[in-house]
């Protein structure tokens, strides 16, 4: 790693003045210096390879004045002497140490008092400019608060160089978010935040975690069987005006649960909306899902659907889940609704692995418990995480079948139907957006542009980009100049993921020439290479890339060999080195792609071929007439043999005569 | 060629002495006779070896007739001069026929013709046919010319195939 870095001109990041108490999971700190201000108090995040910086939201990130470390600057840096290039976030240095590192260490529980006055009422002020901005921070988490030796002050850590929710423990997640993997969190709402805060505010009642003897797992499970907050508590007891937090925040019910201005209220003693006490309906008799797993609640039992299908597929066949829930939970609705849809569907036929198992799966789980995930094949999702587990899986480099299988079937949309959120009507547009997608191979469509259709945030996965972050052309062209040096390059620098990236995200993106990148006629294929790639450099400023000029050269050769004239093709291959050196992809393809010179080539070698073809008639007529055929030479012989005679005798008389006459 | 073309050519060969021409020629004759007893005469025994052309020539455009006729004419001319200055009777011309120097020089005026027909075409064929090889030669070279600058697909599918085999 270099020693320093630069960004814009005015920070520098020193590299060798690691700042490890501030680093995340996502991103490792470093000392970092501004030019025009030197006391300012700043450092820097350089993120790791493969996480998703909210990169859109970034300018958002700035401002926030207190509680709250503040986005400064951001850009993308080359880090390395192989110009490894790394997105970098400078930003306000926190006071203080993190509440928590690993969830474990136990601390002094903080009074009542101080959480409320030095956590709650600051943080709730902050999570307002968070509101007014329409952002969420969903990094709410004891090992991302930054918090003053005397306890007096906090600090929110960064939420911007990550995915949202991306790093956050269940412990912190409502519940319907925890069941997902982390990778599958969504960017979620107000709500999200408040959860995380009075989850927080639990971490910090209880000195440490409520339930430390508890795995992730074990936790969700408490979670789904006696509620949250229940879970959380464990029958500890806390103040009424504590309890009023916790029921409000922590509701598993999410329309009962408090926005920031209820928090906000309730943080300055106003009047606020109280939630009762939560439970989920406890059956008496448990019922047996498989041998290691029993369910007391609606929601136990519809995570076991989800997460054990075939077993699933065998227990609603056996037709017992409806007399249970008709008799131990009293659900009568619920109970005739899933005998009428088991006894309708053809279970005996189902596979776990068919798409018509899963939608029906999905569907019966839906209605047990309506917050709860879809899940396909054990990829427990929400439409709104869609984007965030394609995209991890494309990072990661795990097949993307699946999601394919997900978006084609349609799972979504009895989910957005049965929901009722107006938030998520776009997902009924985009769900249909993202099959169109599907139903073409074309270059600009497909599962690449899905990702990028459904996280704005994420950068471009092209394989020639090496997993580094690039957010537009110019950063494209800038990794792939770097790339062009190496060996193992690919044979043509533009790409799928390239064309589903750009035709996303830049509104004047030609969509035609983005389709040929990957045509299957090579010549055209080179020719929407070289012109997206003058266009990306000309839209870019980036004056020279010589090395990227190199290798589009290379991928020029057949291009050139589609010319027919030789002469041309052996012009533009003595004009290739000029441009290389050069650097001007701009002029490389005005040369290359001239459309006028391929016109008049193909005009040329049109009016050529028929050239030879009346040669080769003239040729065939002049044998038959003149080698094949003595008529017409013998009858031209005999008349010059006519003409000869005559001459001869009328020189012979005209000599004759003159001598005689001399005579 | 087709015996049709045949049959037709030695039907206009066998035109020039139809009835009509016969007419004419006999009228010019008796006319030429009534005037110039002593050179018609001299004349028609000189233009025998030109009667034999013309009755074994077969070329619709009568060359070898021609060829032996203008020959056999420069041959007899002479002779026809001294007819007349010598007295321009029928007695002379007898004379005159007699020699056998005269016929020799007839004669030998006639080979001229006959060897004018029989010799110059067959030199014609082989001119002609070396020109046409060249021009051949000379359209082959352009179209390999082409072929350089345009490559193969300049040429049908056909000749490519064949040129690939070579």
């Amino acid at each position: 790693m270099k020693s320093k870095l630069v960004i814009h001109e005015r920070f520098e990041v020193q590299t060798g003045n690691q700042l490890s108490h501030l680093d995340t999971p996502s991103a490792k700190a470093y000392a970092a210096s501004d030019f025009r201000s030197e006391h300012q108090k700043i450092f820097a995040y350089v993120c790791e390879l493969g996480t998703i910086p909210r990169i859109s939201k970034a300018q958002m990130f700035m401002g926030f004045t207190d509680h709250q470390v503040s986005l400064i600057a951001s850009g993308l840096v080359s880090i390395d002497e192989q110009n490894s290039f790394r997105q970098v976030f400078i930003c306000t240095m926190p006071d203080g140490e993190k509440l928590s590192t690993d969830y474990k260490t136990l601390f002094t529980p903080w009074p009542d008092l101080k959480v409320i006055n030095t956590f709650i009422k600051p943080i709730s002020l902050t999570m307002i400019q968070f509101l007014n901005k329409k952002l969420t921070h969903r990094n709410i988490r004891p090992d991302n608060i930054f918090v003053t030796a005397d306890q007096s002050h906090i600090t929110l850590g960064e939420c911007f160089c990550d995915m949202a929710g991306m790093n956050q423990p269940t412990l912190v997640e409502p519940l319907e978010e925890a069941l997902l993997p982390s990778q599958n969190r969504t960017v979620g709402t107000e709500y999200h935040d408040t959860h995380a805060i009075a989850a927080t505010a639990i971490f910090m009642l209880t000195g440490g975690h409520p339930r430390p003897e508890l795995s992730e797992t074990e936790l969700i499970e408490e979670r789904l069987r006696y509620g949250t907050v229940n879970a959380y508590l464990n029958g500890r007891k806390v103040p009424q005006k504590v309890m009023e937090l916790l029921r409000g925040c922590l509701s598993d019910i999410p329309e009962h649960r408090w926005g920031i201005e209820d928090l906000f209220a309730w943080a300055n003693n106003e009047r606020v909306r109280l939630v009762g006490h939560e439970q989920p309906k406890q059956a008496r008799h448990a019922f047996i899902f498989s041998e290691n797993k029993t369910c007391h609640t609606l929601n136990e039992l519809a995570n076991c659907i989800r997460q054990d299908q075939e077993q699933a597929i065998a227990v609603l066949s056996e037709g017992k889940v409806p007399d249970w829930l008709n008799t131990e939970l009293q659900e009568k609705a619920l109970a005739e609704y899933i005998d009428l849809q088991t006894k309708s569907a053809p279970l005996t036929t189902f596979t776990s692995s068919s798409a018509q198992t899963q939608k029906f799966l999905a569907r019966i789980a839906q209605c047990i418990d309506k917050n709860g995930p879809l899940s396909w094949k054990q990829e427990m999702f929400l439409p709104e995480s869609m984007g965030g587990a394609i995209v991890n899986a494309a990072i990661n480099k795990q097949k993307l079948d699946k999601y394919r299988e997900i978006i084609r079937s349609g799972i979504w949309e009895d989910y957005l139907t049965s929901s009722k959120n107006p938030k998520l009507d776009s997902y009924t547009i985009k769900t249909k957006t993202l099959q169109s997608y599907l139903s073409s191979p074309v270059c600009v469509q497909g599962i690449e542009r899905c990702i990028y259709a459904l996280n704005i945030d994420a950068p471009c996965l092209s394989t020639a980009l090496d997993g580094q972050p690039a957010y537009s052309g110019k950063e494209i062209l800038t990794i792939l100049e770097n790339k062009a040096k190496q060996n193992d390059k690919p044979e043509f620098p533009l790409d799928r993921h390239v064309a589903s990236f750009l035709a996303e995200r830049d509104k004047n993106a030609k969509l035609n020439l983005l389709k040929d990148l990957e045509s299957e006629k090579l010549p055209k294929k080179i020719s929407a290479q070289l012109n997206q790639l003058a266009i990306m450099q000309k839209q870019s400023g980036l004056k020279s890339l010589p090395n990227l000029c190199k290798w589009a050269s290379g991928i020029c050769k057949e291009l050139i060999n589609s010319y027919k004239n030789k002469n041309t093709r052996k012009a533009l291959h003595s004009k290739i080195k000029d441009f290389s050196a050069e650097g001007s992809l701009i002029k490389l393809n005005q040369v290359m792609n001239n459309q006028n010179r391929i016109r008049k080539d193909m005009a040329d070698f049109r009016a050529n071929k028929n050239s030879w073809m009346l040669m080769n008639s003239e040729i065939k007529a002049t044998r038959d007439k003149l080698l094949n055929n003595s008529t017409i030479p013998t009858s031209i012989g005999r008349r010059i043999a006519v003409g000869s005679a005559c001459l001869l005798s009328l020189t012979f008389s005209a000599i004759f005569m003159i001598y005689n006459v001399l005579r | 060629m087709q015996s049709s073309e045949l049959t037709a050519e030695k039907e206009k060969a066998s035109g020039y002495f139809d009835a009509k021409n016969l007419i004419i020629i006999a009228m010019i004759l008796a006319v030429s006779g009534f005037f110039f007893l002593p050179v018609v005469i001299l004349v028609l025994a000189g233009l025998i070896p030109a009667l034999v052309a013309s009755i074994v020539d077969d070329d619709k455009h009568r060359s070898l007739t021609t060829c032996v006729f203008l020959s056999n004419m420069a041959g007899v001319l002479p002779f026809v001069v001294e007819l007349i200055q010598d007295g321009f009777d029928i007695s002379e011309s007898f004379m005159i026929l007699t020699r056998p120097t005269v016929w020799l020089g007839i004669l030998v005026a006639s080979a001229v013709g006959w060897g004018l027909y029989l010799f110059i075409p067959p030199i014609v064929v082989k001119g002609v046919r070396a020109k046409a090889r060249m021009k051949i030669a000379n359209i082959e070279a352009k179209q390999r010319k082409l072929v350089d600058t345009w490559g193969l697909e300049v040429m049908p599918p056909a000749y490519r195939e064949q040129q690939k085999k070579e």
